[in-house]
């Protein structure tokens, strides 16, 4: 395995992986990209590492507001709309 | 009468609008949700989020008349909760976060670790531990940082819309977005890699 604190190409990667990984990249450094991770197990676990910690974000959006919450919600429009009226 | 139709919020907006205070009721159950998160993410505890929600959805109603229809309800709602909760930080001097400073690069380094924890198999169930993990490091990114982050990759909402809400260049969403990722699975890899196994 190569060094890839050293590696010029996983510096090159590194600061391309965001758009990689939202398929932003151009073609052509997509297939250098990946004809470098056949040899580099670090980049492929850090695409792949990547991957799973938005994965894992992702799960943590909330879903829903508490019922008391909501309820605060609206009294606080009706508070705004009683004092319109 | 049961609704048994669903309005979009295009109607929903235009019936509130026109004073139909249960249209602009049907809106807050639909985006509530989304911006109790983002509050829950930005400002870190849940008493302040949902103060922060209520602020939210108080001047979206008082602010109806001036929305300009050509921007999606969502947008313009995310808009008002961005900007609520960026005003909330910066009150209570939590976090730097002028939207113009020049980004800190310190975790944009080659990581130190990159041993490959997602085929750990516990991995793919969330459960408390790891949930507390996730927290613990969103709360440290930069809230300029994690504010991207949170639209884009917890939210789901596409880097143009994120430029949008937040009055940034796509380019600089980009970068914000690229940081935080590197910063999050960074620290997540370090996580795995101290033994922080998930049970």
């Amino acid at each position: 395995m190569h060094d890839h604190k050293e590696c010029t190409e996983c510096m090159q990667f590194l600061e391309l992986l965001s758009d990689y990984h939202d398929g932003e990249l151009d073609l052509a450094l997509v297939t250098k990209f990946e004809v470098h991770m056949i040899d580099c197990e670090r980049c492929q676990a850090v695409v792949k590492t990547l991957r799973q910690t938005i994965v894992y974000y992702g799960e943590t959006r909330c879903k829903a507001v508490p019922q008391e919450v909501h309820s605060g919600i609206m009294n606080a429009i009706r508070a705004c709309i009683d004092t319109k009226e | 009468m049961v609704e048994h139709t669903n309005p979009t919020d295009t109607e929903l907006v235009s019936r509130a609008r026109g004073g139909d205070n249960d249209a602009f009721g049907l809106l807050v159950e639909r985006h509530e949700a989304n911006v109790y998160g983002l509050c829950i993410k930005m400002l870190r505890n849940p008493e302040d989020a949902e103060d922060c929600l209520q602020e939210v959805f108080v001047k979206a109603y008082k602010a109806l008349p001036s929305f300009r229809e050509e921007a999606r309800f969502s947008t313009w709602i995310y808009r008002i909760a961005t900007n609520a909760c960026l005003m909330r930080i910066r009150k209570r001097k939590l976090d730097t976060v002028s939207l113009d400073q020049p980004l800190e690069l310190g975790e944009a380094e080659i990581p130190r670790e990159v041993a490959d924890w997602t085929s750990d198999p516990a991995s793919t169930v969330m459960n408390e531990e790891l949930g507390g993990v996730l927290t613990r490091h969103i709360n440290a990114l930069p809230a300029n940082n994690r504010i991207v982050f949170v639209l884009r990759d917890v939210h789901g909402i596409s880097t143009e819309e994120t430029a949008d809400i937040l009055g940034l260049s796509i380019p600089a969403v980009k970068s914000r977005l690229h940081r935080a990722r590197l910063f999050l699975r960074e620290r997540l890899a370090q996580y795995y890699a101290s033994g922080g196994a998930v049970a």
